[in-house]
Parts: structure tokens; C-alpha cells; sequence
């Protein structure tokens, strides 16, 4: 047990993929049938949905999703239930997760104690998957193609952080989407998700990376649509495949481009390959590499898709979009962090501002958004931003994995905690109404204790509140910005951390507390939906109190240097306490600064944020980023006016062009050919005249021709 | 008193192949075309003769061109008796004998 068979880590969710596919699917699907149970559940609210189908001239249907009116979860409450064979494929994927994250620990643990092995790494295992020998013998380069798992600290992390949220999320996720039709369905793709992530992070090469980060992306669509009999989440599922898929393109090419001028895939020889490479070229081959980062992070101008990926079940939200696959981004570029350095300054710096803007970006949507999960979506966004900022700007990869690793339980748990909440306000309803409106919400903290509870320090972590684990990952970034001078940045990272801890707050205080609530406002207070929600199973707040522990405490990790020193195996990092440099009190006072805000405008009730709307610039600001920048408009308009466009005007040169040549050749020869059968008179005579003339007109020339030669 | 020369019996054919010419050309009876093209195979029969006797050397006689015009003369029988048997089975059939009416072979 340990290294020597990591590979194990990634069998077990292929396992229980494997057994509820082809065993427990069918037996719950016969059985269900038995019962007569639908197959899948009845669509609810079709008319409400907001997918607005544009048709253009005749043309192609484009889609674009809106604002939708709640998620709802589980298909049809407490009537449902699972069959025997759902809850096999539920404990199935769950026993294989803990089986992984048990091993993953173990892993994580040798790599702590053992500082030969955190120095080296481990190569579990290689396999010569293609050997080409076209050009040269089997050693020449570009003829092997070998994959492989390697071990080193920075995937002992991702191992770590990936195992343990998917086991919560598998685990939560058996009482969230108790009932639904579909459950096993649900299982096996989180099974295969788990899988494809985990071998997206033991990869050693480009290849396999490449193949398990399409497989993540796959499992992202299928889990976004799992609700496909709704109107909302296919449309959105589709997006999120096809907007991740254009930061593909340029991730792919900028892998061909590696390989191209190296010869290798593998991340352990390409660093040293490179050196020999010429360096624009490197450059641009890294910038295409952080295009895939883009999409999959979510960064803009591609973050469009993540918003509407809430529509997926929220504990898919939490589990890919929030913890684990929207991280891989930021995990390439770490793992890539060696080629960067490598490059031009150039290609860390597009990193750090992409990272930067996005950041700043995304926290002012945030700012007005009233569906909980969505504010939560941009929150991630943003805070994805940071990590960017955080991996182009300091010299190891240390800050922005860190805060990775802290983002990954609290996020995980802001999303879980926002599920629970959506359970339990759907509980309180009647089942055919659904909401995730935080604006029907309010005082839940009263009645929620556990899930308010956990809720609360995910909020204080993420906000950067002193002392939780997001403050230590975070205010570690905005510091690296402005010791590396890229004062640019470190205003943008810092204004976030204000307006994170705004809407954190905003979030905290329309769900959770309130006007009349305890503590002024903090804690309970009025409850503005319908019915009563009560507490969620302790299915759902065991992991809710699993995650909550990380969420405040792995920030100690980072002090005295330690999780830098780990990550540079064993490399001891320079280490400075954030509490002895003024600029974190700078940090600490916005955050504070927003937490304020949030609690005069929406705990203590008074609505300045109403009357700055009333103002012209307030309501053209709030119009704006309630739109969310009209950015989809923009895509659409895009679309319209630039694809289809391009798309009419290569059908008019194939229809008058090309068909023109083809058809214009064939009546021009049609036309010649009607009037030169006049000459055909049938007169005999004409036709002689024709040969005399025509030999005596040849002679004439021949003659005139011979004279002139002579 | 001139000896006669080559030029004389070309420009003998010539004349004649122009009026052999002229008649086949311009003719509206089939009759006259058909002698017209009489004509003109023996303006090149002259022709060819006129070539063949002058074109010998003290020692040796080219008869080529007598031969050829032999050829011609009995080819020209034959195609004098295909035509004229042509000639009448057309008329029997549409009662006439001028070419400007036989023109069915057009488009």
C-alpha cells in the first residue's frame, strides 16, 4: 500500500463505474419498471423555463440560456425513493471513493514523512502506448509515445484535495438526489468523473493529460444535462462543452507546438527540452497552453459557460464546478510551471492579468446576482482569478496551488451548504414549485443550525476573515502581487477581496440572517418564502461538517513556509507571517470594509444599495451588471451577425460563384450550340463551298506564308 | 511557233477544275452538279499527266501520274454510275432532281 500502487487510486471509481453501468442501471431500471415507476421524471414547469430559441433567417438555432427560476433537486421529494439497486450504486461509488481517498492519504502521508520520495518524485509506472519507428530506430525522438503515472508532491496534493471532496460529494450526494429517477445514472458519472480527474492528475505527459482533461470536460456535460428532460440544462450543458472546447483548440496546438520542437510529451524531460527551443515560439506554445486553462477555468472571455453550468445538480456544482475540474486549469499551469519560466515574461504576465481581470470581473457580477448558486458560480470565478494571479506572479507555484487547495473545501462546502438550503426550501414548498432565489429566503440560520453553521465559516474563509483558511491562500497572492511590483494587479486582487467579502456577506445575510435576526442581523432573523424549511438528513450535513473543519483550519499548513516547502520538495521556502507586514491590514480592513456593507444593507435593512439603484448612474451600473456585462448577448451578437454572416456569405459565393462557373459554362455552350445549328443547312452545296472556300483561304495562307519565309 | 509547256496544261486544269467547280457549286440540277465534278476530276487528270510527262529524265519515264489518272478515270465511272443511280432513285421518290430541295440532312 502506497506509492508503489497509486495506480489503484483511479481503478477504484472505474470499478464502481463499471458495476453500476452494467449491472446495477439495469437491475434499478427492471425494477423501477416493476414498480411502475417512470423512467425519468416528469418534466415540471416547462412553461416557465427560460431557454429562448432564436431562430435566424432559417437559419441554425441558436441558444441562449437565461435566468432560470430555480433548480429544484431529486425529482418529486419525500414520495420518491430509491429502489434496492440505487442505493447498491450509491454505496458502490462510495465505498470505491473512500477506498481511494484512503489510499490517496496514505500516499499524501509517505510523501510528508519520506523527504527522499517528496524530493524525486515516483514513477509509478510507464507503458509504451504507441511506438512509431517510421523515421529511425525506436530511440529517436517522436517515435514512442510513452504514458504514465507520476507521483510528486504537487500530485499528492490534487490527489488529496480531489478524493477527499469527491467522497463528501458521493456521499452527500446519496440523500440530495434521494428519489430520483435517475440515480444510478448520477453515480456511474460521478464515478467516471472522479476517474477521469484523477488520471487528469497522475498524468507524467501531455497525452494522457490532454485525454483525461476531454474526459473531465465530457463528464462536466454530462453532468450539467443530467436533468435532461428539463428545458434548461441541456442547452447549458451544451454551452459548457463548446465554450470549454475553444480554449481546447489553442491547448491542443500549443501541445503540438511542444512536441513539434521537442519531440516529447513528457512533462519530467520537457523542461530541459525546451531550453533548446527557440524562445517566441515557447511563448506562444505557453500562452496556447493557458487558452485551454481559459476555458476550463473559466476565465474570461470564456466564463461564460460556468454560470449556467449551476444548472446541474448542485452537488456536481460543488464536486466539478466549483472544487476539482474548474482547479484543472490552474493545475496545468502549475504543472506546466517549469516551460513557463521558461518562456517570455510575456506568457506568466497574460497569466497573471487574464487571472487578475477575471477576478475583478466576475466579484462585481457577483455583486448583484440573486440566485444563490450563480452568485456562488462568479464567486468561483473569481476566485479562480486569484489563483492565475497568484501562479503568474511569484516565482513557485506554491501561492496559487495553495489557494487551490483552500478554495477547493470551501467552495465545496459554500455549494453543498447552498444544496442543502435548496433541499430544505424545496421540503417547505409545494414540490412543484422550486426556488434558489435568495430573495424568497432569510433567517434560515434559526432553522438550519448545522448547515448555517458550516455555511458561516466557508463564508468567513472565502471572505479572507484573519485567522481562516482562505485568508492565509488568499492574502498570500494579493502580497506576492505587490512584492513582484505588478501594482496593477495587486489593486485589482485587492478591491476583489472587498467585493468578495461584500457579496459573500450579501449571500450570508439574505439566506441566513437578517433584518429581526440575532446578533444584529447575523444570526436568524425574517423569513420571507413560503412554508418551513426545516434541517437537512445527516446525509447532507455530515460532509457539510467534514468540510467545514479544512475550510478553517488547512490555512496553518502555509505557515513557517511549510505547503510551499512540501511543493518544492522539500526545498525550504522563505517564509514571512502575514500579521508582521501593514499590507495585510490593508487586506484584513476591506475585507472588513465589505463584511460592514453587507451587514448595513441587508442585516441591518438599511437598503442603501435601493437607493443607489434609484440614481441614474446607480440603475445604468446595476442594469449592467445584472446582465452580466452582456457578455452572452455579445457572444450571440457575435454569432448572428459574425458566423452566420461569414456562414451567408460562403453559401453566396457557393451559390453564385461556384454553381455560377458550373452552370454559366453549360448554357454558354448551350446557347453557342443553338445558334451554330443554323450552319447546319442540310445543303450540300454549302457545305461544298465551305471546304473549297475554307482549302483556298489554307492555301492562300500557306502561300503568303512561304512568301514570307522566302 | 512555242512548244507547249508545263504551264500550259496547268493552267489548262485550272481553268477547268474552276468551271467544274463553279457548275458542282452553283447548279441547282443534280444532273449538272454531277458534271460538274466530272469536270474537275479531269482538270486533275490533265493535271497529273501534265506532271507525269514533263517530270522524266533522258533515261527514264515517270508514269506515276498516267497511272493515278487512270485510276481516276475508272473510279469516276463508278462514281458516275452510284450518282446517276442515286439521281433517279431520288427522283422517284420526290420528283425532283434540284439539290437545294435535298437538304433533309439538316438539324
Amino acid at each position: 500500500m502506497g506509492v508503489q500502487s497509486a495506480w489503484l487510486i483511479p481503478v477504484f471509481p472505474l470499478a464502481a463505474f463499471v458495476l453500476i453501468v452494467f449491472i446495477w442501471r439495469p437491475l434499478d431500471l427492471r425494477d423501477r419498471r416493476k414498480a411502475g415507476l417512470a423512467p425519468v421524471a416528469v418534466p415540471a414547469g416547462h412553461e416557465t423555463a427560460g431557454a429562448h430559441e432564436i431562430q435566424a433567417h432559417g437559419g441554425p438555432v441558436v441558444v441562449v440560456t437565461e435566468e432560470h427560476e430555480g433548480e429544484g433537486h431529486g425529482g418529486h421529494g419525500a414520495h420518491a425513493s430509491n429502489t434496492r439497486f440505487g442505493w447498491a450504486s450509491s454505496i458502490t461509488a462510495v465505498v470505491a471513493m473512500l477506498a481511494s481517498f484512503v489510499w490517496a492519504l496514505a500516499v499524501f502521508f509517505q510523501f510528508l514523512s519520506n523527504a527522499t520520495l517528496l524530493r524525486n518524485g515516483y514513477q509509478v509506472f510507464t507503458w509504451n502506448w504507441l511506438s512509431l519507428h517510421i523515421n529511425g530506430p525506436a530511440s529517436s525522438p517522436g517515435s514512442a509515445y510513452a504514458i504514465g503515472f507520476h507521483l510528486d508532491a504537487l500530485t499528492a496534493v490534487m490527489l488529496l484535495v480531489v478524493t477527499f471532496v469527491s467522497l463528501l460529494v458521493f456521499f452527500y450526494s446519496q440523500g440530495y438526489m434521494e428519489g430520483d429517477p435517475g440515480y444510478p445514472r448520477f453515480f456511474a458519472w460521478l464515478s467516471l468523473f472522479a476517474l477521469s480527474m484523477l488520471l487528469l492528475v497522475l498524468a507524467d505527459n501531455f497525452l494522457l493529460l490532454y485525454i483525461s482533461w476531454e474526459l473531465v470536460g465530457l463528464c462536466s456535460y454530462l453532468l450539467i444535462g443530467y436533468w435532461y428532460e428539463r428545458n434548461d440544462p441541456p442547452p447549458a450543458a451544451l454551452k459548457a462543452f463548446i465554450t470549454t472546447r475553444f480554449g481546447d483548440f489553442g491547448f491542443l496546438i500549443g501541445i503540438l507546438v511542444l512536441f513539434a520542437a521537442t519531440g516529447t510529451f513528457s512533462f519530467a524531460a520537457l523542461p530541459s527540452a525546451v531550453t533548446q527551443m527557440n524562445q517566441n515560439l515557447l511563448t506562444v506554445a505557453m500562452i496556447l497552453v493557458f487558452c485551454g486553462a481559459v476555458g476550463k477555468s473559466a476565465q474570461f472571455p470564456l466564463h461564460v459557460w460556468l454560470p449556467d453550468a449551476m444548472e446541474g445538480p448542485t452537488p456536481v456544482s460543488a464536486l466539478i464546478h466549483a472544487a476539482t475540474m474548474v482547479a484543472a486549469g490552474v493545475y496545468l499551469v502549475a504543472r506546466t510551471f517549469l516551460l513557463f519560466r521558461a518562456a517570455d515574461p510575456a506568457a506568466f504576465m497574460v497569466v497573471a492579468y487574464i487571472g487578475g481581470f477575471t477576478a475583478f470581473f466576475a466579484a462585481t457580477i457577483a455583486l448583484v446576482q440573486n440566485d444563490i448558486k450563480r452568485v456562488l458560480a462568479y464567486s468561483t470565478i473569481s476566485q479562480l482569478g486569484y489563483m492565475f494571479v497568484g501562479l503568474g506572479v511569484a516565482d513557485t507555484q506554491g501561492p496559487g496551488i495553495f489557494h487551490l487547495f483552500t478554495h477547493a473545501f470551501f467552495k465545496a462546502l459554500l455549494f453543498l451548504g447552498s444544496g442543502s438550503v435548496i433541499h430544505a426550501m424545496h421540503a417547505a414548498r409545494n414540490p412543484e414549485e422550486r426556488t434558489q432565489d435568495m430573495r424568497q429566503m432569510g433567517g434560515l440560520a434559526s432553522r438550519m443550525k448545522i448547515t448555517a453553521t458550516c455555511f458561516l465559516m466557508a463564508t468567513l474563509s472565502i471572505s479572507g476573515f484573519p485567522g481562516f483558511a482562505g485568508f492565509f491562500s488568499k492574502d498570500d497572492i494579493i502580497g506576492q502581487a505587490f512584492d513582484h511590483g505588478q501594482y496593477i494587479l495587486y489593486g485589482l486582487t485587492l478591491a476583489t477581496a472587498g467585493l468578495t467579502a461584500f457579496y459573500m456577506f450579501r449571500l450570508w445575510f439574505m439566506t441566513f440572517g437578517g433584518r429581526g435576526g440575532r446578533l444584529f442581523g447575523f444570526w436568524g432573523g425574517e423569513y420571507r418564502g413560503v412554508g418551513d424549511p426545516p434541517e437537512s438528513s445527516w446525509l447532507i450535513t455530515l460532509p457539510l461538517v467534514l468540510l467545514a473543519i479544512p475550510s478553517v483550519f488547512v490555512g496553518y499548513w502555509a505557515w513557517n513556509g511549510r505547503f510551499a516547502t512540501f511543493l518544492q520538495g522539500g526545498v525550504q521556502q522563505v517564509f514571512v507571517n502575514p500579521f508582521s507586514i501593514g499590507l495585510t491590514y490593508a487586506g484584513i480592513g476591506i475585507a472588513f470594509v465589505g463584511i460592514g456593507l453587507a451587514w448595513a444593507m441587508y442585516g441591518a435593512g438599511w437598503r442603501w444599495d435601493l437607493a443607489f439603484t434609484r440614481t441614474p448612474v446607480g440603475a445604468f451600473l446595476y442594469r449592467i451588471l445584472l446582465n452580466k456585462y452582456y457578455m452572452d448577448e455579445l457572444y450571440l451578437w457575435i454569432v448572428r451577425k459574425g458566423v452566420l454572416g461569414l456562414a451567408y456569405a460562403a453559401e453566396a459565393f457557393d451559390r453564385y460563384v461556384i454553381d455560377g462557373l458550373v452552370n454559366g459554362t453549360a448554357s454558354a455552350i448551350v446557347t453557342l450550340g443553338a445558334d451554330f445549328r443554323r450552319i447546319e443547312t442540310g445543303r450540300l452545296q454549302s457545305y461544298a463551298i465551305a471546304i473549297f472556300g475554307g482549302a483556298a483561304l489554307l492555301s492562300a495562307a500557306v502561300f503568303i506564308f512561304v512568301q514570307a519565309v522566302k | 511557233m512555242s512548244v507547249l509547256s508545263l504551264n500550259s496544261f496547268l493552267v489548262l486544269g485550272a481553268i477547268l477544275f474552276c468551271i467544274g467547280l463553279y457548275g458542282a457549286l452553283a447548279k441547282r440540277n443534280a444532273i449538272s452538279v454531277l458534271m460538274g465534278i466530272e469536270i474537275m476530276l479531269n482538270a486533275v487528270n490533265i493535271t497529273l499527266i501534265a506532271f507525269s510527262f514533263f517530270n522524266r529524265t533522258p533515261f527514264a519515264v515517270n508514269l506515276t501520274g498516267q497511272i493515278f489518272a487512270i485510276f481516276i478515270i475508272t473510279v469516276a465511272a463508278a462514281e458516275a454510275a452510284v450518282a446517276l443511280a442515286m439521281i433517279i432513285a431520288i427522283y422517284r421518290r420526290r420528283v425532283t432532281v434540284d439539290v437545294t430541295e435535298i437538304n433533309m440532312m439538316k438539324w
